[in-house]
């Protein structure tokens, strides 16, 4: 149970959980009375505007809640996060009329910082004081779920996938040349005598680059994420956890990003029948546009959002698994892994392109003579 | 060398893609400067913190990509058509002819680059005040008058000249233009990717400070200058030591090796 500043009375558990109380500003001279209720596992809460008149807020089961727990008026202030500089807030509260059923005002209280230390960038240590039944009571920090973002609380276990950067150049430069060096050496006559079905060989040729990618791209990333995961938590980061489907989706994901890269550098090596320029062309698509809107940071927040929007860098939020929180005060921006389309939407963008791209190369290739 | 010299002239003058790629330098460059410049605003002295001369000139993080094209044609191209035997056989110092194409690309490359800055700059002068960065509120306008403005902008010629001669270099190492093209971009683009991720902030810096791009382009830095990886003027030398490095290994392969 808690009041907010903005939101009224909430009652919130299990950091997700969140039911809204009497609404309405609380102030010195408009104060709320809270009540904790515990029969049991089952947690009700009540509030009330003058003590007397109590209204029930919710009623939360609790499974597995141990016999004994500890309980006591709590005081919390999330950390003030923008896009360029982060930090802690502090907030003080006075609680009077403190009872517990059985026990005698003031006693038996007694005040603790939980959760702040100097690697969590995002609290301050806290401060608690008695006079008689009266408790004031500092607290920073938020009892929330943690995401990656400027208060830097931990780190996603795909940091590793980094890597698939450097395949996707290799696999860029691998699906142009597989038509841009049938050009060069003439081979495409051959292959074209040979094949006279234009549409089929490009098809054929993008199976094959298509599934060759794919299976290398799952050998390849699925060793990053066991392996980036233990390394960053030997160096003390804690890694926001991921179940055995998501690394699954995470792994096929990656090498799908490829393939289909691969396919799309395929369709431009046919539409510009010229190595440097396709492979320049398909990098700067994904790679450098990923680059601007992500590690550049220069673009504001809207500019880089339309960006992996529209481009096929917009599959790259197949890398993305971290849910966002509305009630968390964090920036979502892409600089925090956070992207602006959901994994598989933002990989279907990049499915648009690659298909647009080898009609188009299909169109040309039967047209022009080779 | 004379000789050399116009023979590699006469034949990058002459494909017909130089022109256009030239043009695309510039283009590519001055569009993405004057984009990224009119996206930005600063309502108020508090909440912009922007280095406007490297912001006007944020172009360059493209134009570099058409600039490794340019000068990864003028190597690759000849190994796809076979034309390098006959250059060979034309002119046997080999180095000599290396050294002749690295001079003329250097030449077209300062060229387009002096055009493509100048427009960026001009495009940042003319476009940031409108978006509230006025000597009001503590920005100057973008003057090449102004010392560290002309160190950034001479400096990012420079640097595009550089970029030429890294590909060039990688070029005739690995003697295939897909290949070269595919290398280059990824020794610019992965340095600053991999920065975002590394496990510490000492490995990020220490990445920093070793990649042609992130180093390289410290150049155009005007503010922060004393929390830069590396100086402007180091950087830009951490960029000179890999295209020597890429020339070196390109004139070794090129004159060991059968064309």
């Amino acid at each position: 149970m808690m009041i907010t500043g903005d939101h009224g009375v909430r009652m919130q558990y299990n950091y997700t959980g969140d039911t809204p109380g009497l609404p309405g500003a609380m102030s010195a001279a408009s104060p709320r009375w809270l009540r904790l209720v515990r029969a049991g596992d089952t947690l009700t809460g009540y509030d009330s505007a003058d003590g007397t008149r109590w209204t029930r807020v919710g009623t939360v089961s609790l499974a597995g809640l141990p016999a004994t727990v500890q309980a006591g008026p709590f005081v919390t202030s999330p950390a003030w996060v923008q896009p360029q500089n982060s930090g802690p807030t502090v907030a003080t509260a006075v609680f009077d009329h403190v009872s517990f059923p059985g026990a005698a005002p003031g006693a038996g209280w007694h005040g603790a910082s939980i959760g702040a230390n100097a690697q969590v960038a995002s609290s301050l240590p806290g401060r608690f004081h008695a006079t008689g039944g009266t408790f004031t009571v500092t607290g920073s920090g938020d009892i929330a779920p943690a995401g990656p973002g400027p208060t830097n609380i931990g780190r996603p276990a795909d940091d590793g996938f980094v890597g698939a950067f450097a395949g996707l150049i290799v696999v860029i430069v691998v699906g142009a040349m597989f038509i841009t060096a049938e050009y060069r050496r003439g081979l495409i006559r051959t292959t074209l005598a040979a094949a006279p079905a234009r549409g089929r060989v490009l098809a054929a040729k993008a199976a094959v680059v298509g599934s060759v990618t794919f299976v290398a791209g799952v050998i390849g990333a699925a060793p990053l994420i066991p392996v980036g995961a233990s390394l960053l938590r030997s160096h003390g980061n804690y890694v926001f956890p991921m179940s055995a489907l998501t690394e699954v989706r995470l792994v096929a994901g990656i090498a799908a990003l490829l393939a289909i890269t691969a396919v799309l550098a395929l369709a431009a090596g046919t539409i510009l029948r010229h190595a440097a320029g396709a492979i320049t062309a398909v990098v700067t698509l994904t790679v450098v546009i990923y680059f601007f809107s992500v590690p550049l940071a220069v673009l504001p927040a809207g500019a880089a959002d339309w960006l992996l929007w529209v481009t096929p860098a917009a599959g790259f939020a197949i890398q993305q698994y971290v849910p966002a929180y509305p009630q968390v005060n964090n920036v979502y921006t892409p600089q925090h892994g956070y992207f602006p389309l959901a994994p598989w939407a933002g990989f279907g963008v990049l499915c648009l392109w690659a298909a647009a791209a080898l009609c188009l190369a299909a169109v040309l290739l039967r047209r022009r003579d080779a | 060398m004379r000789t050399a010299l116009h023979a590699e002239w006469t034949k990058l003058r002459t494909l017909p893609g130089t022109g256009w790629l030239l043009i695309g330098v510039v283009a590519a460059t001055v569009i993405i400067s004057a984009a990224v410049s009119a996206s930005v605003s600063c309502s108020s002295p508090a909440n912009c913190h922007v280095d406007v001369t490297k912001l006007s000139l944020t172009g360059t993080y493209l134009g570099q990509a058409v600039v490794a094209i340019v000068a990864v044609l003028a190597v690759g191209g000849e190994y796809a058509t076979g034309m390098i035997r006959t250059t060979l056989a034309a002119m046997p110092r080999r180095t000599a002819v290396l050294a002749a194409k690295a001079a003329v690309v250097t030449a077209v490359t300062l060229a387009a680059g002096t055009l493509a800055v100048l427009g960026s700059v001009l495009a940042g002068r003319l476009i940031l005040p409108g978006h509230g960065y006025t000597p009001a509120n503590g920005y100057p306008v973008l003057s090449l008058a102004n010392g560290t403005v002309l160190r950034a902008a001479t400096g990012t010629v420079l640097y595009l000249a550089l970029i030429a001669l890294l590909s060039l270099g990688v070029a005739a190492a690995v003697r295939d233009a897909a290949v070269a093209i595919g290398a280059v971009l990824g020794l610019l683009y992965l340095f600053p990717i991999l920065t975002q991720v590394a496990g510490s902030p000492g490995i990020a810096r220490h990445l920093q400070q070793i990649g042609p791009m992130t180093a390289g382009l410290e150049i155009q830095a005007s503010t922060g200058l004393r929390s830069l990886p590396i100086g402007p003027w180091a950087g830009l030398g951490v960029l000179a030591a890999w295209a020597a490095a890429a020339l070196l290994a390109g004139t070794l392969v090129l004159r060991r090796r059968d064309a």
